[in-house]
């Protein structure tokens, strides 16, 4: 579980007044749900999310991980075994030059014995869809597939959450598909809580609560369908709404009577059906 | 000054273990002032095509003929016809390298001979066109935020005054706004200036929204190259290759199927608002 | 081009060579490389020769490869044989010119060294050939750990050296597109003198400097965001276990180290 107490962060720079990035934000996450946090770039939803495994330290507030408080040194790492981080550049988290040995990466740095990181490695590689490739090099793999690769890397760390921050985002659409469909997995399959970083509303919509971040504060926490429903606010902030949505949204503009809470493209197809039928 | 490419095949690695097929027989042409889009997954060949058109690679058979020079023969100036045909790669601020902005945006120009005079007449030119102000030409490119490092480096080539512009995912990594910026920059300069402009894009949405007609490319040949419209209409034959149509397409599309028909070639949703209201007008039915 | 370079590249294949174990295959090929010092006369290059066969053959790597990986030395290889040729002297001139001679101890001398550097080669090509960048680094850093005591960094070493090895190729794909993008920006890197052309590789050493820092800060932050704090308490997923193939191997290699010793004593 995740408690986040009017955590504030400023940059401070040098020769210029420290920037105040993360003001006042308060939220929790409970365990196994699966969260999109929201936001343009420079936003704060990068920073805030360094904050959940201690990465960054709060200069107000707390953050609990488990009603840990992530500023005492002494449960560093306590914290970031528990609370797993997936980065956009995949080619930047591989430590190692073999898909195996950098799964592995993670258990060995917490000591578990040899027998017990093969077993998690193995699970760890299952659960992404990579086992065949575990013997490859990862700069043969394509992006998505070593977007998985970093992914199992933090699943073989057996963490009760992970942190996303925009894995999909350096992807062409094969990939974000197949990393999409890893992390609703680990989500509904695996129960993990699952926190999604990311600027693509495609995405935000397949989690069950979004989190709209914007100059550091917190303006939007709802339902999908709750949040999407702002089309104008959303676009006033530089973020956009899937088209199926903003379709909607120009009709009901039109004058007609059509939902405002559509989001996919089968309920948008429904929605004008039942109106033109 | 059209684009010419004529049955054109490239391999890499020929001979090799590593042998692959990037590009087989493929023929097209770009008019003048032309927008298209140049779509397909990673891997299809369209990489390797964007860099046939300024000549970084050569093909192993056929002819790229572009404002009437063979760039396949042996003479051709190399940097007369890399001042034709701009291309700004994937993440073009990681090319940035200079102290200051001004002095990044001069490398292009300066590479072909220009005086500093008429640099400094370019990028007066050029800082509008990408949307930046003439305060950032004397701070470094490494301060900048993304969006507006991405926007130098298009400067960078803008300033080589290409004829012909092309943009490996100009948008890739930026959210909403700034990606509708990069956009609008585009079209703006095809619009006002008469630039030819090829745009690589995985987002179909986009597509959509700003060109005129697609190339579609996949396992090194060539699909389809049409209109907007008719290249959406089938959207089978695009998910046979991995690609989709836009949102609204296949809202369309799905409405079609169930028997309301809003007419072919809906790509945008401006379109589709208004078949709609159209359809409701006409059919009377409300 | 750059990805041409097959040395100290791993062929990750299943064969007896693979199998042995790591530190016994570096301590093997430091002790292949002294032996080819010894071996100098042309009974001992034939058993050198005829033992590097046999490895190759049962390393299932194939000789085409092991071939290859000579090609970038090709130059050294001559330059060292030409050298050793013209300027050793010796009684037995056979062709003279000016301050060039040939004599026999010449040509004895430059086939010696062709022969060892050839040898040298191959043999440590086998070993990255064989055995995976991570088992290779394993084995360094346990052979080196007891040296740890005496302020060695023998877990520091490796881990460099396995993110060398995984980023390598990244930077080699990274420099190539920087080429393409600057050389699509006008620049000329093929004409030009010496100083000039140096001077058009700024442009793509300044970029490729400020992604590798920027990687080494993102790689960095990964690394503690996976719990990683130092060599101290780590365990390894790859136990390194000493099997009887690794005796046997140990076997056939005392055998043949006795072998040239003996033909070096003159038998």
């Amino acid at each position: 579980m995740i408690e986040v107490k009017d955590l504030v962060y400023s940059y401070i720079a040098e020769n210029s007044k420290p920037e105040e990035i993360l003001k006042n934000i308060n939220i929790s996450i409970q365990k196994g749900e699966f969260v999109a946090v929201l936001g343009h770039n420079g936003s704060g939803k990068s920073t805030f999310a360094k904050h959940l495994n201690a990465i960054l330290l709060p200069m107000g507030g707390k953050v609990y991980i488990d009603g840990i408080d992530t500023s005492r040194q002494e449960h560093l790492w306590d914290v970031r075994s528990r609370v797993g981080m997936v980065f956009q550049n995949p080619d930047n988290q591989i430590v190692a030059s073999i898909v195996e040995e950098d799964v592995a990466f993670a258990p060995e740095n917490l000591s578990v014995p040899p027998e017990e990181i093969r077993r998690r490695v193995d699970d760890a590689l299952e659960t992404v869809g990579m086992s065949e490739y575990k013997n490859h090099s990862p700069h043969m793999l394509s992006g998505g597939q070593k977007q998985r690769v970093a992914i199992a890397g933090i699943i073989a760390m057996k963490p009760d959450i992970i942190v996303m921050d925009e894995p999909t985002a350096m992807l062409d659409p094969i990939g974000r598909r197949e990393v999409m469909k890893t992390i609703e997995d680990l989500n509904s399959i695996y129960g993990i809580t699952i926190v999604l970083i990311t600027h693509n509303m495609d995405e935000a919509v397949k989690a069950k609560r979004v989190v709209v971040i914007d100059s550091g504060k917190v303006i939007i926490d709802d339902t999908p369908r709750n949040v999407f429903k702002n089309v104008e606010l959303l676009r006033q902030i530089g973020l956009d709404v899937p088209q199926a949505t903003l379709l909607a949204y120009e009709l009901r503009q039109k004058g007609f009577n059509i939902r405002d809470d559509v989001l996919t493209v089968d309920e948008c197809t429904e929605e004008i059906y039942k109106l033109c039928r | 000054m059209p684009i010419i490419v004529q049955n054109v095949s490239y391999t890499y690695g020929k001979g090799s273990p590593f042998e692959k097929k990037a590009l087989e027989n493929i023929s097209f042409t770009i008019d003048d002032g032309d927008f298209v889009a140049l779509i397909g997954h990673t891997g299809s060949g369209k990489s390797t095509l964007i860099q046939l058109f300024n000549g970084l690679l050569k093909p192993d058979s056929g002819r790229v003929i572009v404002d009437g020079v063979d760039l396949c023969a042996d003479k051709t100036d190399m940097q007369k016809v890399r001042s034709c045909v701009g291309i700004v790669f994937q993440y073009p601020e990681y090319q940035l390298f200079e102290e200051t902005v001004y002095k990044d945006i001069a490398y292009g120009p300066a590479n072909l001979g220009k005086t500093s005079e008429e640099i400094a007449l370019i990028i007066d030119e050029v800082l509008p066109l990408v949307g930046l102000d003439a305060d950032v030409l004397q701070k470094s490119p490494f301060e900048l935020s993304g969006g507006q490092k991405r926007r130098v480096a298009i400067a960078g080539v803008l300033a080589m005054q290409p004829k012909v512009l092309v943009l490996d995912e100009p948008t890739a990594g930026l959210d909403p706004a700034g990606r509708n910026e990069i956009l609008s920059c585009i079209k703006n300069l095809h619009d006002k200036k008469g630039t030819t402009v090829i745009l690589v894009s995985h987002s179909m949405e986009d597509v959509a929204n700003t060109v005129d007609k697609i190339l579609v490319v996949s396992d090194g040949e060539l699909l389809a190259y049409d209109t907007v419209a008719n290249v959406f209409k089938d959207s089978t034959a695009l998910k046979n290759i991995g690609l989709n149509v836009p949102q609204v397409t296949r809202v369309v599309n799905h409405l079609k199927a169930k028997g309301i028909d809003l007419g072919d070639g809906i790509c945008t949703v401006d379109a589709a608002v208004d078949a709609i209201v159209r359809y409701m007008k006409e059919g009377g039915k409300c | 081009m750059l990805k041409d370079i097959t040395l100290g590249q791993y062929f990750p294949l299943d064969s007896v060579i693979h199998k042995i174990d790591p530190r016994f295959k570096i301590m093997f090929t430091l002790c292949y490389i002294v032996l080819i010092f010894f071996a100098s006369s042309p009974a001992g290059y034939l058993a050198v020769g005829i033992f590097s066969f046999l490895v190759i053959k049962l390393s299932k790597v194939g000789f085409k490869v092991v071939l290859k990986s000579l090609k970038p030395l090709l130059f050294i290889l001559c330059f060292t044989a030409v050298i050793n040729l013209f300027f050793t002297g010796g009684d037995t001139i056979l062709w003279q010119w000016k301050f060039l001679k040939i004599t026999t101890d010449g040509i004895i001398n430059a086939a010696n060294m062709a022969l060892r550097l050839v040898f040298l080669v191959v043999g440590s090509s086998i070993l990255t050939y064989t055995t995976s960048p991570i088992l290779l680094t394993d084995g360094i850093e346990r052979l080196l750990s007891p040296f740890a005591k005496l302020g060695l960094p023998s877990h520091e070493l490796a881990m460099m050296m396995t993110i060398a090895l995984r980023f390598i190729p990244t930077l080699l794909e990274e420099t190539e597109k920087i080429i393409m993008a600057q050389k699509a920006r006008g620049a000329d890197f093929e004409s030009g003198n010496l100083i000039r052309r140096a001077k058009a590789l700024i442009p793509v050493l300044v970029p490729l400097f400020i992604s590798s820092f920027r990687r080494a800060d993102e790689l960095a932050t990964a690394m503690e965001c996976r719990c990683y704090r130092g060599g101290k308490g780590r365990t390894s997923l790859r136990q390194l276990r000493v099997t009887s193939l690794d005796w046997i191997a140990l076997g056939v290699m005392l055998i043949f180290a006795l072998v040239i010793i003996f033909i070096n004593l003159g038998f």
